[in-house]
Formats: C-alpha cells, structure tokens, sequence
C-alpha cells in the first residue's frame, strides 16, 4: 500500500470465447454461404450486442455483425448472430476466422479469436447416388451419414443420398444410426450410383458379453 | 504333510484354552442348540465357556461369507447334507454379482441340462418348447472331454493369452466331475434352464455346454410355479428396474419358448428362495473381516468376525431392505463373532472392487475413478478383496494370480457413458439406483465415431473407433480363438498356438492400455492417469438421436453440458471428483480435430480409415465419461479338489473352504465356477467333524 493510501492493483480482463458453426463441409468457389457467430464471457458478462467481425484468409474482413438478445437454444448464453458471407473464387480449404473484438466496456475483456475453414470447390459434374440398405432385412436406412470426403450429405425417407462431386477418387463412408461404418473407395469419372448395405451394430447386452 | 481331504489326519484341533491374543475377548461358546442351532444374538453373548477365549455371539454348523452363486448354492447344499447354516453378507440383498448376472451358466460333462437337449426333450414342467438349438453331437459331452478342454495348453486366445494352460489341475477335475450333479441340484432347487446354445468364456472349446436360466412371465411372481410379472422382470417399463430384478430380463423366447424371460435374477432369486425356505439364515449389512484360527497359522478355523456395515439410502438415509426377510437375523452390534462347528466357507468374492489389490497385476488401476462392475448394486464393500485379505492373514496360499491377465476382458472400455456404474442397465425402481445417479447413454461401438475421447488433460488417446473393441472369447463354437471350429476342434492339438495361427487370428486392440497411460496429468506417487471424456456437440446429439436425459444422464460429476469447450473444461474441473487438475489442453485438442475434419485426415490416429469423422462445432457442448470396468477376478486362494483352501506348505487349513472369486487357479468366467464351487464346498464342508 503506498503512503498516499491509494491501492493499486492489476485487473485480469475477462476471456472472450467466439463459437462459429453450420459453415457448410463445401461451398462451390465464389457462392454465397451462412454461418452462426456467438460469443461468450469466461465470466458470464451478457454478450448481447457484441459485434463479431469475420476475416479471410488474407486477413480482409468480410463480415461484420452485432450479436442478438437470444441466446442459442439449449445454451445458458451463447448470443449469436447469423452472416451472410461469401466462399473464394479459388478452390481450397481456407481458414478465415472470427474475432470479437476488444470494445470500450466498463469491464475490460480480452479479444476473442477463433479459427475455421472454408473450403471453396469447383462445380461438380458427376452426380453420386447411394442407397442405403440394412443388410439384414433389406429395408432403406433413413438418416444415415454420407460421407465423400470433403462432400457430406445424409440419406433420405428412402434411403436415398445424392451428391454432386467432381471426378476422382474418393472413399465413401455411410454409417450412423447404429450401424457399422460401410466403407467403400470408388474411382467417379462419371455418375454413379452406390448400394450401400449396412450392418448393425447390434447393442450388446450383458448376455452377449458375460454370463 | 497332510493329506488332502482326510478330516482324520488334519492338524488336530488345538485347545482354545492355551490361547491368549491380544484381540480374543474372553468368554465363550453355546453348543448343542437345535434345532436351528442358532443362538439368539443375547444368549450367546452371556454365555462363557472356561474353555474358550472367544466372545461367540452366533454358532452354526456352516458359516458362509457371501450370499451370491457360490455362498448360496453351498449354503443350500450344506443345509440339504443336515447342517445349520449362517450366511451373512455385507451387501442389504443376497444374490452378490449373480443378482446383476446375464444368468448364464456354462457346465458340461454330460449333464442333465445337455442330456434333456440331446434326447429332444422338454423340462419336466414343459416350460421349455422350442426344439434344441444344438445338434446332438454338439451335445455329447462327457467329464474326460470338459476336464481335457479346461486344461487344454494349446488353446491361445485373440488376445494372445492362455486361458486353459494354467488352471489348477485338481480343482479342474473336480470341477468337471461336479458338473452334472450341481445342474441336476440347481434344478432341483427351482432354477430353470434353456436350450443349450454354445459354451462362454473358459467354458471349454468341443462341446456346447451354456444354457440360460429363465422365468415365465405371468399374473404374479410365484418362484415355486416359475413366473415372474412384467414389473418385476423389468420388461413393462424400458426405463424402469424393479426390486426382484436390477436389470431389466432379457427376451429368452427363441431358447425357451414364448413369454419366457432370462437373466441372472431368475437363478439368484430362484436359489434364495429355496435356501430361505429351507431354513438357511441370513445376516446382511454385514462385512466379513477375519477368520477366527487356533493359532495365526495353525489348527483349525473356529468361526469369523463381521463388522456391521448398513447400507443407507443416499437420499432418504433409510437403511436398505432386503426383498425377501424370512431367515434374516437383524443384528447391529458394531463387531460379532460367529462359531463354525464344522466349516467355514468364503464366497464373499473377489478383488475386482479394490483397487489396491487389483494393482499388483496392473499398477495403472490403481486408479479409483474405474470401479468393478455392478457398483451400485453391490456396494463399497463389493469384491472388496475381504476373503484373500483375511485367508492371507492365517497362512493361505495363492493361485492363479497371473490368471487375472488371461481371461480376454477382464478389463475393458464400456460403451455405457456418463454414468460411472458402467457395466449394467440397472434403471429406477431398484433400490440402489442412486447410487448410480444415472444410467448411462449406451451407445454402442457404432457411436464411438461420433466424438472424441480425451484424458484427464484433454488430450486424444487412441483411435476412438477402436476403443471399445473387444476379441472373442476361446469358448465353444469357438469363432476365431481356435483354426478349427466347432466340433473340428482339436484339443491339445499344437497347430492351435503355433505362431502362424496366432499370428493371423490375433485381434486385440490395445485402446484400453492407452487410455491408463502416463499424461501430463499424472502425478506422483501413483501417477494417475485419471478420468475419460467423450466430447462432442449438438449436432451428434441430433444425428443420434441420444436421449440426454434422467434416468440416461444426470447432474452426478459424469455428464457435462457448457457453451463452449473452454467452459466445458472448467465444469468438469469443478465437479467431477476424480479430475484432479485442469483440462489444460482441451480446446486446443478441439480445434485440432475440426482441422483434422476439415482436411479429411486424422495424422494421429488414422481415424479417416474407418469411419467418417465429423466437427465438434455446434453449441452445446458434451462432455460424458468413459469407463474403464475391470468386471471380475480369477486369481485368489488356493483351493484342492474340496474347496479347502491350502496354506503355503501345502496343507489344508482345517475348517476353511473358499469358492467363486475368492478362488484362483481356474481361468473360467462367471456363474459356472461358482455354483460348482459351492456345491463342492457345501458337500465336503459337512464333512467335517463337529467341534
């Protein structure tokens, strides 16, 4: 304590925490996509009306926004906001990222700061249909995962996924919903169509597995 | 050295007049009651013998620590022989492990339930009828083939280990030669048997030996008529357990016929009936500490000492009841002492529940975030090592300890998260559920590609996919454990474990071993490796359609919900109680992977070879605990073809029989051993001469 009685102390601001989610597995070069930004306090401080910026890759910003009054569903806090933004004109995965940044509040907080990426394709040529089958009773398998990496869908009422990938090779996965991860690698110079039949998995009872 | 099982020419029993320990208490016995040969706990405490230096507050023929498979089948045993029998056990309810047991038995030898198959026919009451799952020559079975399989040197497993090799071969003989007549006896004591349908874990490789016991549903639940209601079976309600059965019964309609149902309470139930019935008595809320001997390390074993240890509710504080009464002695004194005229039988199980014991055979579970199966149920005092403890501390031997490492998953991950009771499906409605808190999110090895799985520091692992993988057991048809299946088995064949086959059927992932490693978080002197977490996002919640809700998950220190992974970190720091420091790393871990997903490639765990991988990204986010179960145990005293346990020289200690997990030296899983062991037990401990 100084002699003058004043006390002195140093201050700890407050994390920042930036969440962005529902950025789409691909985007076709240069179209428009929408993504959700919330932001949290480490501390709990109301995060309404906090402005989140997004830059790209280069460091450009490409969004700006101020988050809502509600919170995400199923969250205590988490105020987001959805933006508009826009994918590269060049094919690849690019890691823009979104900052909250430092504002002139009454309690000071630490910019927040969180990465992710966009991955830009070219149009795809070649449509890819997989039907999703339960290999024991041949019925469709709903809801099932689709996955083509970096291309992801899940199979419909039917059973049914389509996909629109550009000529390679790719590795299929279809799984989820309790089955056993089908996996298949395919040469698509052209469209295709997969039968995918899954396995379940069966939950195994303690009879299965002790006596 | 004496020989073994000859009462004549064992140590004589020496006068209790010449002792003077510290820990006797002077007083005495009551002999010659009858007709129950009991003595009330008053009587006996007021009377003294001069020639005794042992307060006994109760007397019985046989005393028995442990009520599950093997204590009530010797209890009833002894009981069916002429004796008065005391069992007491430290959990509320009798039934041990058996009660939460899938209630299969795997025996052989020809026994009665492999001859009523083999001959096509039904059980006596015509409960049974479906036709025989097995062919009749899967079926004929005899002691000479279940005593060459269970000793069987060449048989080497999936995991690469030998489960036949080291077994006790005197105890394995005896066991074989005792097959059909504890099928025939549990028979006769109101348990009821299924088809026959292959044989389990150490059960041996040539024959079909496994059948499953089973109730009826019906109007009510009637043991001697073999019925059972929907409520009590567990099967009227999914989310409901009831009293009479912890774990919902499984459908047994295609080994049965229809409306049966099957689990470890139609036998446990169906044999506590019978003992109550026939008069064996029963003291709960009581922990078995020590055997009573002449001397430390010679003469005879004159009774036991038990420890009150009531079970409470956590919420109400009630002490718990048993569901049945009649036979019960309530007895709350802090400490009793119990005389055994003839023997004393420890059944009281294993060491599975004590992790300072367990730890000689894999110091990384010394760990006590990872309890034994069925901890609700069964109580801190459940396979607590009480029997081994106390036979080591008057001079008995050992056997079979490395036998704990060769039965194929002694150990394992459990697909059950966010509870830490892992191992059953035990549901509200059973008086230990709280205990529990929650039931956990079953969800299967299919969901392990869902998230990921990191240690007490936040860090991945292993391949999440792989984790909860286990190999298959060396049992009959024998699937992968042997290069000929089913009856084209041949024992002591060496083509069963030369290295080419070993090497092409080997399938064990070592999951288990990463997830007790060494991490940053480990610190001295027992380097933890602490608690696991399956961390995931909204979006697997919706993908699965997970129920994340009582009675799957609670607010119990295993389930964590936050806004962001930072703030998940911290939750579990604050409430979980074996997280001993900070998840330091797991943001970073988070955001790793969801670059790993974005780039398609998993370059530390080669997750992109089986399975799709998806983003941990969409708020909330998860966090529900792994467990590690060690289940059960296979090393314990040592025991000759009598049940009688050995001391280090080679003899029989006078009066002490031990069975079950208590015993080691027999490298066969779960029910078989134990009811055999305690027929043997109760047999030969009526045997004894009375003193």
């Amino acid at each position: 304590m100084a002699e003058d009685d004043t006390v002195t102390s140093d201050v700890a601001p407050h994390d920042t925490r930036v969440v962005v989610w529902d950025v789409p597995a691909t985007i076709e070069c240069g179209e428009t996509f929408d993504v959700k930004l919330g932001v949290k306090c480490s501390a709990e401080c109301p995060t309404d009306g906090w402005t989140v910026e997004v830059r790209d890759h280069e460091g450009e910003s490409r969004a700006t926004a101020t988050t809502s009054g509600e919170p995400w569903p199923d969250t205590a806090g988490l105020h987001y906001v959805e933006v508009e933004l826009r994918a590269p004109d060049t094919a690849g995965l690019h890691t823009w990222e979104a900052r909250a940044p430092v504002d002139a509040r009454d309690i000071p907080h630490a910019e927040g700061v969180t990465r992710f990426g966009v991955r830009a394709v070219p149009t795809s040529e070649c449509l890819v249909t997989i039907i999703a089958i339960d290999l024991e009773n041949q019925t469709p398998v709903a809801g099932a995962k689709v996955a083509l990496h970096p291309y992801k869908t899940v199979t419909n009422a039917r059973g049914v996924a389509e996909v629109r990938v550009p000529q390679g090779a790719y590795r299929l996965f279809v799984s989820g919903k309790k089955y056993i991860p089908f996996r298949h690698d395919c040469e698509i110079d052209n469209d295709a169509t997969i039968r995918a039949e899954l396995t379940v998995d069966r939950e195994l009872s303690d009879a299965d597995i002790w006596s | 050295m004496a020989r073994k099982g000859d009462p004549s020419i064992d140590p004589p029993i020496q006068n209790e007049q010449g002792l003077n320990r510290r820990d006797f208490v002077k007083t005495g016995v009551a002999a010659g009651l009858a007709p129950s040969a009991l003595l009330g706990s008053n009587e006996a405490h007021a009377q003294i013998s001069e020639t005794q230096q042992t307060a006994w507050d109760y007397e019985a023929d046989v005393v028995i620590a442990g009520g599950g498979c093997a204590g009530l089948t010797a209890a009833i045993r002894a009981r069916d022989l002429g004796a008065s029998v005391l069992v007491i056990d430290q959990n509320f309810d009798l039934g041990g492990r058996m009660l939460h047991s899938a209630g299969r038995m795997s025996l052989g030898g020809g026994d009665p339930v492999q001859q009523r198959d083999l001959n096509g026919e039904s059980d006596r009451e015509g409960l049974v009828t479906v036709d025989p799952v097995e062919n009749p020559e899967e079926l004929d079975d005899s002691v000479e083939l279940l005593f060459t399989d269970i000793t069987d040197w060449s048989v080497v497993d999936p995991k690469g280990q030998s489960p036949y090799r080291y077994n006790e071969r005197e105890l394995a003989r005896a066991w074989a030669e005792s097959c059909p007549a504890t099928r025939q006896f549990l028979i006769d004591n109101y348990v009821r048997f299924s088809r026959v349908s292959g044989t389990h874990g150490g059960g041996g490789l040539s024959r079909a030996r496994l059948a499953t016991c089973f109730l009826m549903l019906g109007d009510k639940t009637d043991i001697k008529a073999g019925t059972i209601t929907a409520e009590d079976a567990g099967v009227a309600d999914p989310e409901r357990s009831s009293a009479f059965a912890p774990l919902r019964m499984n459908n047994a309609s295609r080994s049965v016929g229809p409306n049966a149902v099957s689990n470890g309470a139609a036998l446990s139930r169906s044999l506590e009936f019978s003992a109550r019935e026939k008069g064996v008595e029963f003291m709960l809320h009581r922990r078995f500490d020590e055997i009573v001997r002449n001397e430390p390390f010679a003469g005879r074993v004159r009774g036991i000492r038990a420890t009150y240890a009531p079970r409470q509710h956590p919420r109400t504080g009630e002490r718990l009841q048993s569901l049945w009464q009649n036979g019960n002695i309530d007895e709350r004194r802090e400490t009793v002492n119990i005389r055994a005229r003839q023997a004393v039988i420890l059944a009281s199980g294993g060491h599975a529940g004590n992790p300072e014991v367990r730890s000689m055979f894999y110091p990384a579970l010394r760990e006590p975030a990872f309890p034994t199966s069925g901890r609700a149920l069964l109580g801190p005092g459940g396979q607590d090592a009480s029997a081994l403890i106390a036979g080591l501390r008057v001079g008995a031997n050992l056997a079979g300890m490395q036998q704990n490492l060769s039965y194929f998953t002694t150990f394992h991950i459990s697909t059950r998260l966010g509870t830490r009771d892992a191992y059953t499906g035990m549901m509200p409605g059973h008086p230990t559920f709280d205990f529990r808190g929650s039931a956990g999110l079953n969800v299967g090895n299919a969901g392990f590609e869902e998230f990921i799985a990191v240690n007490q520091v936040g860090k991945r692992f292993f391949n999440e996919v792989r984790l909860p993988r286990r190999p298959g057991p060396s049992a009959y048809p024998g699937d992968g454990g042997a290069p000929g299946r089913g009856l084209a088995h041949t024992p002591r064949d060496w083509r069963n474990c030369r290295k080419e086959w070993v090497r092409e059927m080997y399938n064990y992932d070592h999951g288990l071993d990463a997830a007790l490693a060494l991490n940053e978080g480990s610190e001295p002197p027992d380097y933890f490796s602490g608690p696991l977490w399956a961390v995931f996002d909204r979006d697997a919640v919706d993908r699965n359609e997970w129920e994340l809700r009582y009675p799957y998950v609670s607010d119990n220190g295993y389930f964590f919900k936050a806004d962001t992974i930072e703030e998940l970190a911290e939750t579990i720091v604050a409430r979980n109680e074996f997280q001993r420091g900070p998840l330091r790393y797991l943001t970073e871990t988070v955001a790793t992977w969801n670059g790993y997903v974005e780039a398609g490639a998993d370059p530390e765990f080669e997750r992109e070879e089986e399975a799709p991988m998806s983003p941990i990204v969409t708020p909330p986010f998860y966090a529900l605990s792994i467990m590690v179960i060690w289940h059960d145990s296979y090393g314990g005293l040592r025991v000759n073809g009598r049940q009688q346990v050995v001391d280090m020289q080679g003899h029989v200690i006078p009066g002490l029989y031990a069975g079950g997990e208590a015993v080691g030296g027999f490298n066969k899983h779960g029910l078989g051993k134990g009811h055999v062991h305690g027929y043997i037990a109760g047999t030969h401990a009526v045997e004894e001469p009375s003193s």
